[in-house]
Order: C-alpha cells, then structure tokens, then sequence
C-alpha cells in the first residue's frame, strides 16, 4: 500500500486547489462542519465527526432550480451554473456510504439533474475512523469505520502518515501528483465498537406497524426536525416560487417528516397529524421502505448522529432493541 | 454534583402516591438516559412504574413543553424552581389550568453542562447566574431550601459586551452564527413559551416567511422568536441547548429579559396574578396609539 505523511498530503491539497474547489471539516465556532476551504491550516485534524453530514454539499439545504424573467414580454428560463469541480475531502466511511444511498434515490430514473450535475464533479478522498465510539453503530449495519463504499480515496492515520487507497478511478485521478511512497506496513484496524444484530428486522416491520411500543419510544419527542436533517441519508424536499417583482425563483430547500404540517393536504387533513405517526414514518423509510426499493439496503449507516443529538434522547439503537423484543414476544 | 439522593426517592414515593389514589393519570418526570449517565424526560401511568424517576443535576429539561401536550388531564409534573415560572407562565395564559397540574417543585441546586455519554461538575450558565432557586408555585416540594447568594459578577456581561459593538459588528456576530442554523426548530420545539399551533415562520398563506434554509429566513425566525419571548421568557435556555449547532440564543432571550426588567420592572412566572406587561391588553386601557 501506499502511504503519505502528513505535510506532503497538505501539499498535495493545496495543489488540488487550483483545479477544485476543496471542502474539508472545520471548526466553526465549536462546531465541526465540512467548508471551502482557502489553506490547509483551516482542517479540523482531529475531528471525530461533522454536525452536519456532508450530504449538504451534493444536496444543499436549499437551492436554486431555475429563475424565470420576462425579457421584453417574453418569459425566459435560467437555470444554475453547476460546474465547480470538488473534492470533500476527510469525510467518514459511513457518510460516503449515505452518499451512495442518496445516489440510488436521487440518480434512479427519472435522474435528479441539480443533484446529478453536482455529483458527477464531486470526488470523495475518505478517512477512515481508528478509533470509532459508541453510540456509532456502522459495524452493525453492514459499514465499517475503514468502509470503502461510496469512496474515491480512503485514507487511514497510521504513525508516519496516512495509507492512501484508491478505491475508483476518479480516485486514482486525483491523486496524480501526490508524493506517495510505497510501504509494506498495513492500516491500523479500527477499534471494536458494541455488536447488535439487525438481522431480520426489515422483514418483520410491516407486523409490528401497529404495535403500541413506538407511542412509548417517542412520547418525549418535541418534533424538531434534528434527526432528519443531521442523517446523512434523510433526502426529502420542499419546492418553493420566490417573487421578486416579475421575476420568479424556484428553489428547493430541506424539509423532514418530523415537521408536523410535513404532512398536511390541501383541505388541512393531516395523515400524520400525532408525533408517533410521523417519527415511525423516519424509521419505517430507513428500515423498510427504502430496502424494500432499493435491493434489501437498509438507509441507515450508523453514524448515532440522531442519537448524539436528540435533545429527548430517543434512540434509535434501543427502538430496534426494543423492536426485536417485540418481535420475538 | 450534589447529592440528591433523597430528592429521587422523594419523588418516586409522590408519584406513586398520586397515581394510586387516582388524584393524577400521568406523572411527567425525569428517568436515566440510553447513556447511563444523563437524564430524559419519562411519562408514568402506573404506580409500579415509578421506580424508574430519577432527579440529578442533568435533568435539564423543561418538563412545561409536556404539560401543554397534555392539557386536559390531571397529571403531575417535576419541576425546578425555573420550570415552575415557566409553568405559571402557561398558567397566567390559559394554556393549563392549574387545578389540575400537581406540581412537584424542586429547590434546585442547579444543572450541569452535559451532552450524550458526558456530564461533569460545572453548572450550565443559566444555573451559574440563578438567584431564585426555590420554586414559584408547587403542592409538594423537595430538596433542600438553598442559601442565596449574591453574584460577584455581572450575568448580563456577555450582552453588554456585545451590545457595546458599532451595529455591523454585531450584525456580523448574528450573520456569522445565523449562517449554521439549519432552522430544525429544535430551539422553538423545546421551548414551553413557544406554543402556537401554527408558528409564524411555517405558515404558508399569507407566507410571511420563505421556506429557503438562509441567512435572511433565518434571522427573521430567531428575531420573531425573541419579540414573542419578551417578558415571557424564563431563562431555561433549553433554546440554546438543544441547539444541534451551537448558537447563542441565550444572549439574545437575555437581552430582552434585561429589557423588560428594566422597563416594566417585571420578571415572568414569579406570580401569575401580576399583569405580564406584553401580552396583557385591558378594554380601557390607553395605548397612546390611534384615535
């Protein structure tokens, strides 16, 4: 494997960004978030992981679709420029795996052209996680902290640097010009994190929708929106006009289904008017809705984001606890 | 932290008491979360279950939010000394009635800073500035009464601070924080005051405010939020903690708080037979606008 230190990959960055835009995590304020970034000196080296997953780059919070201008009585469409090329660079194994995921939603026919134009100029350069803590469960959800899915590049720390594994050929494109050097010493293997099984459980969902456990897992939930926002393999959108004198904007931005007019239909019905309706409709798309349309693949990947930061504490690791023992009850 | 023991066991033999006499259906408290180490919120239904209560100094929470949630029912609800003028808030607006909320008042000695698997020994700000820690209403009250001290500081430093800045600075401070809020609305959600069926910032016809995650969007939200809380704002600052990013929210609640103190020499949820300044209205009274 090839192996590069740590001023030499600085170099090797700063190089990349006369070609790429480069995001990277960074402390802003106390929060480790990805940014553009103007010099290496801004990296948050030691970051354990981002608030906010990096999904926000491929998939802005909000965004412009098309602006509509009338030009001498005739109306006419811009659409935005996409052409940065990028690469994120420092992002988790489990958040490159959510990106995979976003891409079989988001580039299944009929193809998300903003979300497909920014993609197809982003390269993923992963780190891998030595030294992984609960309440990240990756392991037990088919990830791993030195996964490669979704991956361009994977890097690992070692003592003298970081191995350098080019996953595609993207990947091996990028690093064209960066001073590798071969060694014949291996990673280091990530530490143990705390083994569940999720075996079965897709399966077994659809008998248990009814079950009066989940009122009791999600009574103390305040319906913010922190565990949608923050997963990385959350997707879901609003499309909103914004005026401005004749000129017309139309612009995506996040929503969640935690939200409670999330729901709401023209008439004022709300399907999913309680809290316990709309909290199960989160869990329900991540462990059967969405395997159920794309291969068997549960889309979730274990971060503990929504477990770090539920201000009520559900979480998610003790409802499947809780499911199983339902389920085998 | 300090030893509270006695303060759990105490409410565990209440909550019991309550529900198997039939005075209350629901005890709204406190349990130890999936961490081990910190608190969250637990609704108890049956007597045999009140052994799961607990109260340290990481219950955080402001337990109020569930009160309103269960408006109708008789039930009980733990609260610290800051909770209970939160809830005579909501009793001074008609949201609750008090008759049928059992307070279980707490002399509090205050909670400490605390996030998922980690908790220590230093009091959130909010606590290190409290000069109240008694309760302001309560049918039962537990812990120690707690000696008031004078501060040797001033707790409203950090907004004179920022409110000595030239205004594009502090417009600079607001854009720079403002520019991470990804409107979750985890700040509003968790705040008892904020209680509206359908908040400003979400309301669709009329769209006062757009749907884009902006700059401008934002600062509309927060600054709407802080123009409500005005003299109805209690100082939990679960706002700001609950916050998945980190924004000061405290000084902004805090500067209005310092305002109506100053102007109306008012503070919310101390008595709720006192007028609240901002959101009382009398037919004869003259506002000195209009004809």
């Amino acid at each position: 494997m090839d192996i590069i230190t740590r001023e030499s990959l600085k170099r090797w960055l700063t190089t990349l960004m006369d070609r790429y835009q480069v995001m990277a995590p960074v402390l802003a304020e106390g929060n480790h978030l990805f940014r553009a970034i103007s010099s290496t000196d801004e990296i948050a080296w030691d970051y354990y992981n981002s608030v906010v997953p990096p999904k926000e780059l491929i998939f802005p919070l909000t965004e412009s679709l098309f602006t509509l201008e009338y030009q001498n009585g005739v109306p006419q469409i811009q659409e935005p420029v996409i052409d940065r090329q990028t690469v994120i660079f420092g992002l988790r194994p489990c958040d490159a795996r959510a990106i995979a995921m976003l891409d079989a939603s988001f580039m299944n026919d009929p193809v998300d052209v903003p979300y497909a134009r920014r993609r197809a100029l982003v390269t993923l350069v992963g780190w891998a996680c030595v030294r992984p803590e609960s309440p990240c469960f990756c392991v037990n959800i088919g990830g791993a902290p030195n996964g490669t899915q979704g991956l361009d590049v994977l890097m690992t720390e070692g003592t003298d640097g970081y191995f350098v594994e080019p996953v595609t050929e993207k990947g091996k494109a990028v690093l064209e010009g960066a001073e590798l050097k071969h060694t014949d010493a291996v990673p280091p293997e990530p530490a143990a994190l705390p083994a569940f099984s999720t075996e079965g459980l897709t399966e077994r969902l659809p008998e248990v929708f009814l079950s009066p456990m989940w009122q009791q897992q999600v009574e103390a939930c305040i319906s913010c929106k922190i565990c949608t926002f923050l997963c990385p393999t959350c997707y879901c959108f609003d499309v909103r006009d914004r005026r401005d004198g004749e000129a017309v904007e139309r612009m995506r931005c996040w929503d969640s289904c935690q939200g409670a007019h999330f729901s709401k239909i023209a008439g004022g019905y709300n399907p999913r008017a309680t809290k316990t309706a709309r909290w199960k409709q989160f869990f329900y798309h991540k462990y059967l809705y969405y395997p159920e349309r794309f291969g068997g693949v549960i889309a979730c990947v274990g971060c503990a984001r929504c477990v770090r930061k539920c201000p009520v504490n559900i979480d998610i690791r003790e409802v499947i606890q809780d499911l199983k023992e339902d389920i085998s009850a | 932290m300090v030893a509270v023991e006695n303060i759990t066991q105490l409410i565990q033999e209440k909550a019991r008491e309550l529900l198997s006499s039939g005075q209350v259906e629901l005890v709204i408290g406190y349990q130890r979360a999936s961490d081990g180490v910190t608190a969250r919120p637990a609704f108890v239904r049956k007597a045999e279950d009140a052994g799961k209560l607990i109260f340290d100094q990481t219950c955080t929470h402001n337990l109020g939010k569930y009160a309103i949630e269960h408006r109708g029912k008789s039930l009980a609800i733990v609260a610290k000394a800051c909770d209970t003028f939160g809830i005579n808030v909501l009793i001074q607006e008609k949201q609750i009635v008090r008759e049928k909320t059992y307070v279980i008042g707490i002399n509090c000695p205050g909670v400490v800073e605390s996030s998922f698997g980690e908790t220590g020994d230093r009091l959130q700000y909010r606590c290190q500035i409290c000069q109240e820690h008694a309760p302001a209403v309560f049918d039962y009250i537990v812990g120690d009464p707690i000696l008031e001290k004078p501060l040797d500081f001033d707790p409203y430093a950090k907004v004179k601070e920022l409110e000595a800045l030239p205004q594009e600075e502090r417009i600079a401070f607001w854009e720079k924080h403002f520019d991470r809020c990804i409107r979750c609305y985890a700040c509003r959600n968790a705040c008892p005051q904020c209680y509206c069926t359908e908040c400003v910032v979400e309301q669709i016809d009329p769209n006062w405010v757009g749907a884009p995650i902006q700059v401008p969007e934002k600062q509309i939200f927060h600054v709407i939020r802080a123009f409500h809380l005005a003299g109805r704002c209690i100082g939990c600052n679960e706002c700001e903690r609950v916050c998945p990013v980190g924004i000061p929210l405290s000084l902004l609640n805090m500067k209005f708080s310092l305002e109506v103190e100053q102007q109306f020499g008012y503070k919310p949820g101390r008595d709720p037979e006192v007028c609240a300044p901002l959101a009382t209205y009398q037919p004869d009274e003259d506002l000195g606008i209009g004809g």
